[in-house]
């Protein structure tokens, strides 16, 4: 509590990390799809004349044009690893924002534990995925539940750390009211810290969902390899190994793909099921 | 449910002796009684006072240096009759609103007492409408009940949500998002929420400030009909002294943590008071240009010394 | 891990190098276009074609100036590397007037890319990797082959009940994605059954597990899993038909065309380093196992160069280094029947030349 009459600058900031959704006319939307296709293109064509023109090996830098004949001709097999991949990176980032909502809460419901515990969950954050994977598969084995395990750790952090900032940040009025009419601790959690926790938990597995699918790759260089389990890191390994840039770059197009395709399905369940929770009033 | 806890409630305001007439039932103020309890408060403890402060004191880290304390409220010695409308007076930072809080129990005392002999319920209405938006309004109206009675909410509260509804004629919006309504809708709904526990201490503070001039009197001719109709007693804190005047019994002027003066308001007897009077016409009253000058020499005198 | 000991070798490799042979190097650059030259420099660091650092130009009156070369390996330093390191060593190379580098590899090494980007002028690797690259339009070409019968097994337990490739089912293999012989193993059917994991260079996975098998080359990893305790049997893959040459010395076509004489002492210094290095790899070894610390042994290295003896000379006629068309058309073919390559990708007779070979 401050000292003397609360004023406007003592208010939370309401509309931070709020993105809410922008209802934008069909003139912006296509100015920005026009945009957005003329850099790609341009970009694409500068690629496929610096190949030209300095007449590179396709071992070395293929053309987009050889990348897309690549993709397209293992298009089987590259979908169905963007598949397992996928599913990896979804099962992560569920398992994570699971893990990490229950953590959160305990942290919101105490300090010392907060205090005692968070150091670790930043911890998590510099773990380097590519030193942990072996030692994953040492006490895991070469199972999906080891790429989970490990982009499970990498993605775990934002949420954490978003869910324990959107448990605090409820606003004074708010507080207040719940404390005026002697709302006990769980009314409290429940009826207004994790609801206005959730549109900090919905920023946290848009930033996670990135992590997810390059903690799913990572470990699936480690982890998938063979036919038993083939995602795309596995994919990229072999076709890195038969010296197939080509196909590599064509792996490497897809997993950004996946990225886009997870951060899309967060935004469509939170535009979905959670849009309540991230208005503003 | 609702009309059961309302007749009761009405019953025991009624009950309440001795009053002058029907409305308001508390004791004149100008009668020495009242006077001497307010003058020397320690004398005599009221029964019919809604709150108590003595010797309050609130401090509070802050300063130039680390260790300094700011006493944000300074030795406040204070009774809010019940029934009355008190209005907290003040400039900006002089401790209007910590005080309120005190009343309300969200701030704690450093020094002294804050009691509520009449053990009423107290609501509160923030500057902000403050609606939870991800509640409909007549959850929003309704949750001050689910937060209070743990274990039969429910349709009981509902039902207690759209009577408090219709007081402040929102019934329609109920199922409404407090993104869906205007400025001056959310504050009506979060008066409705105010209400629905049948407060007997209604603490505003502020509420109106950050609505236009033309709503903020119709806002505040609602909460006169409103304290007409059940009673309260209402603890008002505003910046806006013609606002307090329209909407008090009594005007207190704060000033650096300390109460500077107490004033009766005599606007607020000349009105015919079992009618509801429109805020605008009694600002055109002399009395009200006389008291509004009262005021402002006051509060210009305590800034000055 | 891998990248302490990457940054390890590098160290290593940099004590290899003289300190008192100063050279000069002619780094070509076009002078036209020089925003897109310079965006070349900034993805490869040179400019492919160019080759940047090859050896000073060579012509008759440059016979006594040193030329600087450098070897990529395909690997770790070990005995399929030994020719050089004899060469290094015994001073093959010095008085043929080579200032040779050798850069250890790992499991990812870019051979092609190395070779291409001029980065090295040499680089010894598979036979089924110069298809390969040649399949992906790299001009890479196979001037020796040191080994005739390729040393690629897989590793299992003795007490894996594990006799012959038939009975791999139910096995866990630890094998590099994308090496050539697993898709020739799956189409015969052997992997039917088998979880393939990959590989992190080291045979430690089959010590606390009996149904864990690993790739290996036999010259070196039986010894290594003896050494630690583990009774191992060897599954040669050569004994199925799949058999490139291997510890194959390639360099560019860029680098034959344009320097042939250097190519020519080069691999004449290297075939001398071999047959030196098969008869007494004592000294060479001593040289590899100080720039390979991935659990090398002077004994496994010992061992390693016997057995590189008896497959660098299957038959009592065999001709050092020597290739044939017929066994790399069987690659070639074999390799597109694999799908690893396209049909028609990569003709037999291009990938090889035996021109700086010794006339039988």
């Amino acid at each position: 509590m401050r000292s003397s009459d609360r004023t406007d600058n003592d208010r939370l900031p309401e509309t931070s990390n709020k993105p809410g959704l922008n209802h934008r006319g069909w003139q912006d939307a296509l100015f920005s799809t026009l945009s957005v296709t003329v850099v790609a293109v341009f970009g694409l064509l500068v690629w496929h004349l610096f190949v030209r023109i300095f007449d590179l090996p396709k071992i070395l830098l293929p053309t987009p044009g050889q990348v897309a004949a690549a993709g397209w001709q293992r298009r089987e097999e590259l979908l169905m690893a963007s598949w397992v991949t996928f599913y990896a990176a979804a099962v992560s980032l569920a398992v994570a924002i699971l893990i990490g909502g229950v953590l959160s809460i305990i942290f919101s419901q105490s300090r010392m534990l907060r205090r005692a515990f968070f150091p670790y969950v930043i911890f998590l954050q510099t773990v380097p995925i590519v030193a942990i994977a072996p030692l994953l598969i040492i006490w895991s084995g070469y199972e999906f539940r080891t790429t989970v395990i490990a982009a499970v750790i990498i993605c775990l952090f934002p949420i954490v750390n978003n869910i324990t900032t959107g448990l605090q940040s409820c606003r004074t009025e708010h507080r207040d009211l719940f404390r005026l009419y002697g709302a006990s601790r769980l009314q409290t959690l429940v009826r207004l810290q994790i609801p206005t926790s959730i549109t900090y938990l919905l920023l946290g597995a848009r930033i996670s969902s990135g992590l997810a699918v390059i903690g799913a790759i990572v470990a699936e260089f480690f982890v998938s390899n063979g036919s038993v389990y083939v995602g795309l890191g596995a994919l990229m390994t072999r076709w890195q190994g038969l010296s197939q840039t080509d196909a590599l770059i064509a792996a490497l197009g897809m997993s950004t793909l996946l990225g886009l395709a997870l951060f899309g399905l967060v935004n469509g369940i939170g535009w979905l099921f959670f849009s309540r929770y991230t208005r503003v009033d | 449910m609702y009309w059961e806890t309302r007749s009761k409630w009405l019953r025991r305001s009624q009950s309440t002796p001795p009053g002058v007439g029907i409305h308001p039932p508390v004791y004149p103020l100008w009668s020495p009684f009242v006077l001497n309890l307010i003058q020397n408060p320690e004398t005599i403890s009221s029964p019919k006072a809604a709150v108590t402060i003595r010797q309050a004191t609130v401090e509070f880290a802050g300063g130039r240096r680390a260790g300094d304390r700011v006493k944000a409220v300074d030795n406040v010695d204070l009774d809010v009759i019940s029934g009355e409308r008190l209005a907290l007076v003040g400039q900006s930072g002089c401790g209007k609103t910590t005080l309120l809080r005190v009343i309300a129990g969200l701030q704690q005392l450093s020094s002294g007492r804050c009691e509520h002999p009449g053990r009423g319920s107290t609501s509160f209405v923030f500057q902000q409408p403050a609606l939870l938006p991800w509640r409909r309004v007549i959850d929003n109206v309704s949750l001050p009940l689910e937060l209070q009675n743990r274990k039969h909410a429910g349709a009981a509260a509902k039902d207690a949500a759209g009577a408090a509804l219709d007081e402040v004629e929102l019934r329609d919006v109920a199922s409404r998002f407090p993104y869906q309504l205007s400025g001056g809708m959310k504050m009506r709904v979060s008066i409705a929420r105010a209400l629905v526990t049948r407060p007997d201490l209604l603490l505003l503070d502020e509420p109106f400030a950050a609505l236009d001039d033309l709503l903020r009197t119709q806002l505040g001719g609602l909460v006169t009909r409103l304290w007409r109709l059940h009673h309260f007693t209402i603890v008002l804190v505003t910046h806006n002294i013609a606002e307090a005047i329209a909407l008090s019994d009594r005007v207190c002027v704060m000033h650096n943590g300390q109460i500077n003066a107490v004033l009766d308001n005599p606007v607020a007897r000349s009105g015919d008071e079992t009618e509801s009077v429109d805020e605008v016409d009694v600002r055109r009253t002399p009395e009200f240009a006389a008291f509004y000058g009262v005021v402002s020499d006051r509060l210009r005198e305590a800034a000055g010394r | 891990m891998a990248l302490l000991q990457s940054l390890h070798s590098c160290r290593l490799n940099w004590n290899l190098r003289p300190p008192y042979l100063v050279t000069t190097e002619v780094i070509q650059r076009p002078s036209s276009n020089a925003v897109l030259a310079a965006l070349a420099v900034l993805l490869f660091g040179t400019i492919p074609g160019c080759s940047g650092r090859t050896a000073t130009t060579v012509d008759g009156s440059s016979e006594n100036q040193t030329k600087r070369v450098s070897v990529q390996l395909n690997w770790f330093p070990e005995v399929e590397h030994g020719g050089v390191y004899q060469a290094l060593v015994d001073g093959t190379y010095e008085n043929e007037g080579l200032e040779v580098e050798i850069k250890p590899g790992g499991s990812e090494t870019p051979v092609a890319a190395e070779l291409l980007l001029g980065r090295s002028q040499f680089a010894i690797t598979n036979a089924d990797d110069v298809v390969l690259f040649r399949a992906q339009g790299a001009e890479i070409v196979a001037v020796l082959a040191a080994v005739q019968d390729n040393p690629r097994c897989l590793l299992v337990r003795a007490d894996s009940g594990v006799e012959s490739f038939e009975d791999l089912s139910g096995i866990t293999l630890q094998c590099q994605p994308g090496r050539a012989f697993l898709p020739f193993l799956r189409k015969h059917g052997y992997l039917e059954g088998v979880k393939e994991v990959p590989y992190f260079n080291s045979i430690a996975g089959m010590v606390n597990d009996p149904k864990m098998a690993v790739q290996a080359y036999v010259v070196a990893e039986p010894l290594l899993a003896r050494q630690q305790g583990v009774d191992v049997r060897t599954l040669m893959v050569s004994d199925l038909g799949w058999n490139p040459y291997s510890s194959v010395l390639v360099t560019t076509g860029t680098l034959i065309r344009e320097s042939p004489d250097m190519v020519r002492q080069f691999v004449e210094a290297t075939r001398q380093g071999w047959v030196n290095y098969l008869k007494s790899p004592a000294q060479a070894n001593e040289q590899i196992l100080a720039a390979n610390k991935h659990g090398m042994t002077a004994e496994v290295l010992q061992f390693g160069a016997e057995q590189m003896r008896t497959l660098a000379y299957p038959e009592e006629t065999t001709q050092f280094g020597e290739m044939t068309l017929d066994r790399w058309e069987s690659l070639v073919n074999e390799m597109a029947e694999l799908k690893v390559i396209s049909p028609d990708a990569v003709r037999a007779e291009d990938c090889f030349t035996t021109d700086f070979l010794p006339l039988q």
